[in-house]
């Protein structure tokens, strides 16, 4: 067991530091779904553009003030941007989710398009903050302090989501709207209010995790659309607007794509879509889905 | 406050249910909205609210116009909505149910506090950390119209309030209702329990296939059997 674990640290810990990254991701996406019926498809649109936001601010040499700056400009990027989603998608509320999937999923190609023209289609590098780009030894092992620090965001960052969630007055409109969101209206609470709150906060979620992911990952064409299908595998199989489904679809799908490529070299291509498979036979609603039943 | 429906339209992507309804509840009025399985209760209820756009008509809440208007709107306008079904938020439990509502109804003011609802349906106080989907069938109906007592409304829209429950249990529900109207509030009551309706209504309107085709008053229609049994199929 013990040499087991030596020998797949390193799969482990990356697994991990995905994981972390995929909740980041899920988590708005999750929400976004659970609550409003929108399945926001730029998702992996604004990862990407955050990861190349990342590399303006830091490129090669970078300081801790460009890579906070990065991060904080992609919040607010990303919170206007989610703002902009969620008027663009309100005039569709009542048409059927294919029709807001295919809007978003314009809006995800022309983004993608105008970063590839911006930036080219070679891979731009982002440098992780001086002191983080090294290496450490963990039980023996040598592993990049920066993955270290990401899995520690993640961790924090979960945590953060499950208080607001939990124990805020927003959360407890978010849990209520996920519930059944006409009831949360028929109160007097402006849905489209609360809507588009949600979705810029899944948004400056999802280009933030973008600039985070730059160090690992880069910047380059293409890796919107990857990100996008981890992150939406990691919904389905946590469940619809779950903050704890968000969360171990993310560490289970990390350690798929992770210690499972590694395990069963063989099926590389094959676990990650037989994993979500295995969970829609056994649990159609994914793990932890939040929803009662399907709404009309 | 008053309610004044005129020629409302609405129905569902598959088809027009409302084909020009007219009804009114007056201030302190109580309503009882009779019709059989399918003649479009629920779909009125939910189009008055806003939660199924109106085609076309009138919504007037004192004398403004809401038809179309979004369901905050209707709420900010005083009208809460009962649903058919509850319809509560099964994982939340019932002290968040109240908190919700109640942030919402100190907004608007009013004597409804969560106070005095846990005072006046004390299950609920007991029950206070229970999520709300494992709760009895009576208790989650106490819970709906808690619910919409404590956005503070003028007006309140039940529907089928005594659905699935035992008699002792729907006679609680009536006592609730009949202290709502005492408060001064405005009641729809869509009911198949008809003595429960009559025990708690002054006016009857009676719908088929989407309009309303009888109005009375409760002891004019409790005094003529022959047309309750022609429009509801019951003695
Ligand atoms: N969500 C919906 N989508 C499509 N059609 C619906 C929907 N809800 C109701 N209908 C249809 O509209 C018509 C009226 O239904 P409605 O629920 O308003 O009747 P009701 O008078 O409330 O009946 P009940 O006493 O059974 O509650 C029915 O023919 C029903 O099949
Ligand atoms: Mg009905």
């Amino acid at each position: 067991m013990l040499t087991w674990l030596d020998a797949n640290l390193v799969s482990i810990l990356n697994g991990l530091a995905i994981g972390s990254l995929l909740f980041i991701l899920a988590v708005g996406l999750s929400l976004v779904f659970g609550m409003m019926d929108v399945l926001n498809l730029a998702h992996g649109a604004l990862f990407l553009a955050g990861a190349y936001l990342g590399h303006l601010f830091v490129g090669q040499q970078a300081g801790w003030a460009s890579f906070a700056g990065a991060l904080g400009v992609a919040a607010v990027i990303g919170a206007l941007a989610g703002g902009g989603l969620s008027v663009m998608t309100e005039p569709l509320a009542h048409r059927s989710h294919l029709d807001q999937a295919l809007l978003t999923l314009g809006v995800a190609l022309v983004v993608a398009e105008l970063l590839s023209i911006a930036f080219g289609n070679d891979v731009q590098s982002v440098a992780a903050p001086p002191g983080l780009d090294g290496s450490t030894v963990v039980l023996g092992s040598t592993y990049p302090v920066y993955r270290l620090v990401l899995i520690g965001i993640g961790a924090l960052l979960a945590v953060a989501v499950h208080v607001v969630i939990e124990r805020t007055r927003l959360g407890l409109l978010v849990r209520a709207a996920v519930a059944d969101r006409e009831m949360v209206s028929a109160l007097g609470v402006d849905e489209r209010r609360v809507k588009a709150a949600v979705f810029g906060i899944g948004s400056a979620l999802a280009m933030v995790a973008g600039v985070l992911g730059g160090p690992i990952y880069g910047a380059r064409p293409g890796l919107d659309s990857t990100v996008l299908i981890l992150a939406l595998v990691v919904v389905v199989i946590g469940g619809l607007g779950s903050v704890r489904g968000a969360l171990i679809g993310a560490l289970v799908i990390g350690q798929v794509e992770s210690l499972g490529r590694v395990l069963l070299a063989d099926l590389a291509s094959f676990v990650l879509f037989g994993a979500l498979a295995l969970v829609l036979v056994l649990r159609p609603q994914g793990l932890f889905g939040a929803r009662a039943q399907a709404r009309t | 406050m008053s309610l004044r429906v005129r020629e409302l339209v609405a129905g569902y992507r598959r088809g027009t249910v409302l084909h020009g309804v007219d009804l009114d509840v007056g201030p302190g009025q109580a309503v009882a909205l009779l019709g059989r399985n399918g003649a479009g209760k629920s779909t009125l209820v939910m189009t008055v609210m806003g939660l199924l756009r109106a085609r076309s008509g009138s919504v007037r809440v004192d004398g403004h116009e809401l038809a179309g208007a979004r369901p905050h709107r209707m709420a900010r306008a005083g009208c809460a909505v009962v649903p058919q079904g509850r319809r509560l938020w099964a994982p939340l439990t019932v002290g968040e149910h109240l908190e919700l509502a109640a942030r919402q109804g100190r907004r608007r003011g009013g004597s409804w506090t969560v106070e005095r609802i846990v005072e006046a349906l004390p299950r609920l106080g007991e029950r206070r950390r229970q999520a709300a989907g494992r709760l009895s069938g009576g208790e989650q109906q106490m819970l709906a119209i808690a619910r919409a007592l404590l956005t503070n409304p003028r007006l309140v829209l039940l529907d089928e309030p005594s659905e699935g429950l035992a008699p002792a249990v729907a006679e609680q529900v009536a006592e609730v209702v009949t202290s709502m109207l005492a408060d001064g509030v405005a009641v729809l009551l869509v009911e198949q329990d008809l003595y429960l309706a009559f025990s708690v209504a002054d006016q009857v309107a009676v719908m088929q296939r989407g309009r309303i085709v009888h109005r009375a008053s409760t002891p004019e229609f409790r005094r003529d059997p022959g047309t309750a049994h022609r429009l509801l199929g019951v003695s």
